[in-house]
């Protein structure tokens, strides 16, 4: 069995970009639900390389425990809340849901945002 | 012009009414046939012939497809294709995909217009209409099929740069079609926002857009007109009267004597115009009038003639002189000496030659004496008659003298001439010389004042005829307006009674008319009310003019009410629904094709499940393309197995817009998954950490389609089935759901998953939710899909 590729936070994230813009993505209509999916890997990959450096072990709680104490432990505290709202916001997009549809391309855009904003100031801390 | 068969209708039942005057029955017909100034006029009016042609068997139009560029949330060109038959299309793309674009488009193509134009947010949509991505131009395009014709219609409508929206140009094709009337009248788009406004937006307009399916506009066109033609008469009275209220003011106050007279004339409501008009033209009446007669008699006043005056004076004069050359003269005395000696004469012829019989003296009397005596006579004759001439002469001069003192006419009255005239006058008792200077003194000043007072009385007739001018010219103007006002008296009334006929019959056709469209309004609400308390009774039409509305009579639960009173915003959605489908899909309507704009915005899920069966219903004949903005219609279509076809809307940067046609979110998810392994193109590091969520979704969805179609055959309310639906968002869950009906089983699902499918597919959920977060480990991505394909359809089978 082929062991599970260890990607950055930056190359998942890099590859939520590219899916937007690869013509087989777009021709299948894939690009919307697949960009939310590695966009949401991206930032919790992104937040487990960071608890590693700064808290470990803080890595192994439940997302939602995480994100409460990521304010207490990063010095945006502004971003620490919206990056806690865009989790939720990709969680969402990633389960099925009643009734909803694939996520929009401007909502794809404002995450991939947030994230690269998140890696950012973690790379700064 | 008006249908023959409704003409021929209406005029029967025009011939029926016994209770209608003939002079409204004829505004009637004139109004019908578009001629009732004709009419008024005095044209007599009869019914045209009977035509029975058969009515012109409409064409049945579908939507091949249309395509959008740089319009609204399109920017490059983007092509909806539609299956050109009966059938239902459900274009679903979350709110800002441009979804609504192609159906705006498509109304705007046909219309020339757009709903949205006439809401309140009409500014905002008329500025941002063209697309921000795609500014450059705009291009709608539709292919039409029309059935029974080879091929089809295609009809575009492009913007250049810089065009305002109303300017698109279309191509003939669309004019060709015939499509402007029909297009109100049928009206094959209905939004959201239209069916929450039409109900709202006053009684008269849901009027207007019933009754316009039941193909009376004309009867109403006509009795617009009659109405056009009662205010404009109307208005026209007002101003006669106000007119004459002007007039009436200047002749109060106006000296010239006729403005009594045209007083009187114009008193009261029904003038004298005859009079009036003689005043205002007329010599013949202002001669009755003695002041104008007293200055026309002064303006013409004739004294006498100084010319003429002087010659008689002098004529007298040389009468006087010749009369006195003769005056020392006896004339008598030779005229009785000329007897005596005429008598003697004889006395000596008888009595011979003898004495004198007078004086006695001696043979006086002889033949030489005689002779001499006949001489004496002869010139005594002479001399006296040269006097009597003279004398003659004079009389004659003074007599002609004497005619020109006359006395001055009645009609003076000025006083110095009066004064001048009487002293004129005196000069008749004179005679000779006196009467001559007598005339040669006064005549140049009785000419003066003569000549004064004929001017003062023709500069006063001036005066008089320029006053009175303007109010002849007012009066003449007046005159044909007011004339024509008498004689159209009973106009106003006959209009009003002929308009009112005909909306009252109207009203009656109509409610004839939309008796077996009201069955299926009330078979749809019945669908669509799902589990509403509201029942529609009736549907009718009431009122006219600005009192004019649709009158929906409802009960609940047996008590009755007013339908916008007691209903819900979604059931007054469903209700506008329930009205207009019927409309849209006449068979006399043209377009086989219902565009409806996101229905569903305000329904329940029950509701839906309703909808979902109504459009089943109308797509058997029709062409039903739905655009929705979730996955609530799609859902329940699937669920009641209700075939349509389902098109997948998405917007991407640079309002690039993709359409796909898409099956159940199960089934495409699956697609979706197996479209990534399956292309080596595409990066290892995307398939990885894509594929995993994308089946584990597949999952989610598979659970909640086997979740909702048991309880809701369980008769499980929907609102508690979509709760229960929300309220479990993991895959364990939702398993547990499928499998045991219970979410908190969900510590039971692997071994539940081993015991239904298999112990690999146990690996499978686990390979789900652990990839979702951390990535695809394996060999073989694409067992993996198969396998949740298996699984799928394994827990899709689950009762």
């Amino acid at each position: 069995m082929r062991p599970n590729p260890d990607y950055s936070a930056e190359q998942l994230l890099a590859a939520a970009r590219e899916v937007l813009v690869r013509a087989d993505a777009v021709k299948s209509g894939v690009w919307p639900r697949a960009a939310a999916h590695l966009c949401r890997q991206a930032l919790e990959s992104g937040l487990d390389e960071f608890w590693s450096r700064r808290v470990p072990g803080m890595q192994d709680l439940p997302l939602r425990a995480q994100l409460l104490c990521l304010p207490t432990f990063f010095n945006d505290t502004q971003l620490s809340y919206t990056i806690s709202y865009t989790w939720a916001a990709l969680s969402n997009a990633c389960h099925h849901h009643v009734y909803e549809l694939a996520p929009t391309a401007s909502e794809i855009a404002v995450w991939i945002k947030t994230v690269e904003a998140m890696l950012e100031g973690f790379r700064r801390q | 012009m008006i249908d023959a068969q409704l003409q021929s209708d209406v005029l029967d039942r025009l011939e029926q009414d016994q209770t209608i005057p003939d002079a409204v029955a004829h505004l009637v017909l004139a109004a019908l046939l578009g001629e009732i100034e004709e009419c008024l006029g005095g044209k007599t009016m009869s019914r045209p012939a009977r035509q029975d042609k058969p009515a012109a068997e409409p064409v049945r139009a579908f939507i091949e497809s249309i395509t959008v560029e740089g319009f609204r949330g399109i920017g490059p060109g983007a092509k909806l294709s539609l299956r050109a038959g009966p059938g239902l299309t459900l274009v679903v793309g979350r709110n800002g995909s441009g979804k609504s674009s192609f159906s705006e488009a498509l109304e705007l193509l046909l219309t020339g217009e757009n709903q949205r134009w006439n809401s309140n947010r009409a500014k905002i949509w008329k500025e941002g209409w063209r697309n921000l991505h795609h500014p450059h131009s705009t291009r709608i395009e539709a292919k039409i099929f029309i059935d029974g014709r080879a091929g089809h219609q295609t009809v575009t409508r492009t913007w250049k740069a810089g065009d305002a929206l109303e300017n698109g140009v279309a191509t003939s094709a669309l004019s060709s079609l015939g499509w402007q009337e029909p297009l109100s009248t049928y009206r094959p788009f209905l939004s959201y926002n239209e069916l929450g406004s039409m109900l709202e937006e006053g009684p008269s307009r849901l009027f207007d857009a019933l009754a316009s399916i039941l193909g009376l506009d004309d009867l109403l066109v006509a009795a617009d007109a009659l109405k056009e033609t009662r205010t404009s008469r109307t208005k026209a009275h007002k101003a006669v009267t106000d007119k004459l209220d002007q007039i009436r003011k200047t002749l109060q106050e106006h000296p010239d004597e006729r403005a009594p007279q045209a007083l009187d004339a114009l008193a009261g409501k029904t003038w004298d115009l005859r009079r009036v008009t003689a005043l205002v033209s007329g010599d013949r009446v202002a001669e009755q009038d003695t002041e104008t007669q007293r200055l026309r008699e002064l303006a013409n006043l004739q004294g006498p003639d100084p010319a003429a005056i002087k010659i008689t004076a002098q004529a007298l004069a040389s009468a006087i002189s010749a009369r006195d050359s003769v005056a020392q003269s006896d004339a008598a005395k030779a005229r009785r000496r000329a007897e005596i000696l005429e008598k003697a004469l004889s006395f000596h012829e008888h009595a011979g030659d003898g004495d004198c019989p007078v004086c006695g003296q001696t043979a006086a009397l002889d033949k030489r004496w005689h002779l001499e005596a006949q001489e004496e006579v002869r010139k005594l004759r002479t001399e006296s008659e040269a006097v009597d001439a003279a004398h003659r002469n004079l009389n004659q001069a003074e007599k002609t003298a004497r005619q020109w003192i006359t006395a001055a006419p009645k009609v003076v009255t000025d006083a110095a001439l009066l004064d001048l005239w009487t002293r004129w006058k005196q000069g008749e008792l004179k005679s000779g010389a006196e009467l001559g200077a007598h005339l040669e003194s006064l005549a140049p000043a009785l000419h003066q004042a003569v000549l004064r007072v004929r001017q003062d009385a023709q500069a006063e007739l001036q005066k008089r005829q320029d006053l009175w001018q303007p109010v002849a010219a007012t009066l003449a103007e007046w005159l044909p307006a007011a004339r024509k006002m008498l004689s159209e008296r009973d106009a106003v009334g006959s209009l009003k009674a002929a308009e009112d006929w005909l909306r009252t019959l109207v009203l009656q056709i109509q409610n004839e008319r939309f008796e077996p469209i009201k069955e299926r309004v009330r078979r749809i609400w019945e669908k669509l009310r799902s589990q509403s308390h509201v029942q529609l009774e009736d549907v009718s039409f009431q009122g006219k003019s600005t009192a004019r509305r649709v009158n929906l009579e409802v009960t609940v639960d047996g008590t009755r009410g007013a339908a916008l009173g007691v209903m819900s915003q979604g059931e007054l959605h469903s209700l506008a629904l329930s009205l207009f489908l019927p409309r849209a899909t006449l068979e006399s309507s043209p377009f086989r094709f219902v565009i409806i704009d996101d229905p569903v915005q305000s329904m329940d899920p029950a509701r839906v499940d309703g909808l979902a069966g109504v459009l089943d219903l109308v797509s058997k004949k029709r062409q039903v393309v739905i655009f929705t903005h979730d996955d609530r219609l799609p859902e329940a279509i699937r669920r009641l197995q209700i075939p349509a076809h389902i098109i997948e809307v998405l917007r991407r940067d640079g309002s690039v817009i993709e359409l796909r046609e898409v099956r159940s979110p199960v089934q495409q998810y699956l697609q979706d998954a197996f479209s990534l392994v399956s292309n080596k193109e595409i990066p290892q590091i995307i398939v990885d950490r894509v594929v995993p969520g994308l089946c584990r979704q597949s999952i989610e969805a598979a659970c909640i389609e086997v979740v909702r179609r048991r309880l809701l055959h369980q008769g499980r309310p929907h609102e508690e089935v979509e709760q229960l639906l929300a309220t479990h968002t993991k895959l364990l869950p939702r398993l547990a759901l499928a499998f045991y009906d219970d979410a908190d089983k969900a510590g039971d699902v692997y071994a539940g998953v081993k015991n239904r499918f298999g112990p690999w597919q146990a690996d499978t959920i686990r390979m789900c939710n652990e990839g979702a977060h951390k990535g695809f480990s394996g060999d073989d991505p694409l067992g993996f899909v198969r396998n949740v394909e298996q699984l799928t359809e394994g827990i899709l089978k689950l009762s």
